[in-house]
């Protein structure tokens, strides 16, 4: 089990590499970026307010971001590129974890091993958690010593809150592409499929904002539970969100293992 | 001590009986050739024993354990060849025997695997030849000595001389003891390497039999010469095949029992009589005649066991 767990780790470091990197460089521009945007802050403010709240509500712009890192980060990484960046990761990874490997034919090295589909299946699923976790430390924490040299003031356990929420957030999306993945013979259908969904979730938090009457449909949609402003902000997690993010991540990797040593493999 | 045993296989997809109903058992040290051509089910019964596939129905037993419940132990004694050899494009050879090292050991034979075969292991799989990916195919499923060894079409598009180092390390294989089931178009390879072989047709095994029964049993090209008149429809029933009639006899074609055919010539005064045994190619298109078009051309025998097309 462990030889193919090293060995997926070991053949996916250099993009993993350029997607942690990629993260720190946005994380130090917008860190840089603060200073200028707190000394506006007065007359940011005021053009926010010009704006509708359900817009504002909708793009999760919080009035007060301007004035504290932590929200200002939430608002400008952790909103839009922070998630963008976990998806395509985690969709990536899962999307070639079984389906990329079906689809290309490699997978019959690995059934023809001594190791059962199940530890096939822990191993590769592991693999991504472990990447996920390091992925969500070193996209949240680096931002701890770039602030210190721009001497800008935070709180610490806000960031490790933070951090906490990112991980959920990613588990959660990183199980649905596992679970496809486990069931499908081509990634791009993981792809397709998790990230119409996400799309479709993405929608559906942004109308229920901008539109009363369907304020309820924001339940079905991740980017409602994944608040990094709460997190960053309030250092406050719902507990909905937990619950939601953990269920999705147990109940589709155990579907996921059952369905995929069940089923037929034919490359 | 039977090593494979299939009872009764059946894997369908959808309405298509890719194999329907396939019984036949290896014992300990043969070497068994599948036979059979595109889309009859050799591929999909392999992937069954290999358990990529569950059967519909039926029973796979490998040393005396199930296929599907016991699949993990039984990967240790296997060593898989797949027909078409699919690595990781940006690993070296060298980076693919590390891996199967790592989950099953260290290997005792695989430099000395690498030396017989002519492989460059420091090359990635991606700039590999077809030839040299079926070698690091075949290393790799070699080189943890394993009890069997079972194989699709091992020297598909491989050169004749790669073709002949591949059967002198397989024999070598077998002399130690290795039991080996491949499949396999090139019948030459299946006559040379093969002690027993099972033909299938449409999902269903149609001949399973030692290989040089097989022609004999099956098959027997005849030429008569009779030394006065004679009538050719005396010759013909749903055995026997007139393909050529000649100024003073007949070559006939004849499959299964060929005493029916002596007794029909007990009657006539004959000037010269030569029964040859078919081939395994003229016995394997015999068993295919049906499934080729009626366009295309049948194959007959000839007396000199040669196949030729009318």
């Amino acid at each position: 089990m462990w030889p193919i767990f090293w060995r997926i780790i070991k053949d996916r470091r250099t993009i993993f590499v350029v997607y942690i990197l990629v993260n720190i460089g946005l994380l130090w521009m917008y860190i840089g970026l603060f200073p200028a945007f707190k000394s506006q802050s007065a007359a940011m403010e005021e053009m926010l307010k010009a704006y509708p709240e359900s817009f504002m509500k909708a793009f999760n712009f919080d009035i007060a971001s301007f004035n504290t890192i932590e929200g200002f980060l939430s608002t400008e990484q952790f909103s839009f590129m922070w998630p963008l960046l976990v998806i395509l990761m985690s969709i990536g990874f899962a999307g070639t974890a079984f389906a990329g490997e079906i689809e290309k034919g490699t997978i019959e090295i690995l059934l023809s091993q001594p190791v059962s589909r199940l530890k096939l299946f822990i191993s590769r699923y592991l693999a991504g958690l472990f990447s996920l976790i390091v992925f969500v430390l070193f996209s949240v924490f680096p931002a701890i010593p770039i602030m210190k040299i721009y001497d800008i003031s935070f709180k610490v356990e806000n960031f490790a809150t933070m951090a906490l929420l990112a991980f959920l957030f990613g588990l959660a999306i990183y199980s649905i592409g596992m679970f496809l993945s486990a069931i499908f013979s081509d990634k791009g259908k993981v792809f397709f499929i998790s990230g119409g969904l996400l799309v479709v979730m993405y929608v559906l938090n942004i109308v229920s904002a901008l539109k009363e009457s369907l304020a309820d449909i924001k339940y079905g949609s991740f980017f409602y539970y994944f608040n990094p402003s709460k997190a960053l902000s309030h250092n406050q997690i719902d507990n909905w969100s937990y619950l939601i993010f953990i269920a999705t991540a147990v109940i589709l990797a155990v579907i996921g293992s059952i369905y995929f040593t069940k089923r037929d493999i034919a490359t | 001590m039977s090593v494979i045993e299939v009872k009764n296989l059946k894997k369908y997809f959808g309405k298509t009986h890719a194999v329907d109903g396939v019984s036949f058992s290896i014992e300990k040290g043969e070497i068994f050739g599948f036979l059979g051509p595109n889309g009859a089910g050799k591929t999909t019964t392999i992937r069954c024993l290999m358990n990529f596939l569950k059967p519909a129905e039926g029973q796979i037993s490998i040393l005396g354990k199930d296929s599907v419940k016991d699949s993990e132990f039984l990967k240790s004694k296997i060593g898989y060849l797949s027909g078409s050899v699919r690595l990781y494009d940006s690993w070296t050879g060298h980076d693919h025997i590390s891996f199967i090292e790592a989950i099953r050991g260290k290997s005792k034979i695989v430099s000395d695997l690498i030396k017989k075969l002519d492989f460059d292991p420091k090359i990635k799989f991606k700039q590999l030849s077809t030839g040299n990916r079926q070698k690091l195919g075949l290393i790799l499923a070699l080189m943890s000595e394993p009890e069997i060894l079972i194989m699709d079409e091992p020297t598909v598009g491989l050169d004749p001389l790669l073709q002949g180092t591949i059967y002198t390390v397989l024999e070598n294989l077998n002399k130690k003891g290795t039991t080996i089931f491949m499949s396999s178009h090139n019948l030459s390879e299946v006559e040379r390497l093969c002690s027993r072989v099972g033909i299938i047709k449409n999902g269903k095994i149609v001949a399973l039999e030692n290989i040089e029964n097989l022609g004999k049993k099956r098959m027997h090209a005849v030429e008569i010469h009779f030394v006065g008149s004679f009538n050719k429809d005396n010759f013909r029933s749903e055995h026997i095949e007139v393909v050529q009639e000649l100024p003073d006899g007949l070559i006939l074609n004849v499959r299964g029992d060929i005493n029916q055919l002596i007794d029909r010539l007990k009657s006539y005064p004959l000037k010269d009589l030569e029964i040859t045994h078919a081939s395994l190619e003229e016995v394997f298109l015999e068993f295919y005649e049906d499934s080729r078009s009626g366009s295309q051309s049948a194959v007959v025998l000839t007396k000199a066991g040669q196949g030729r097309e009318r």
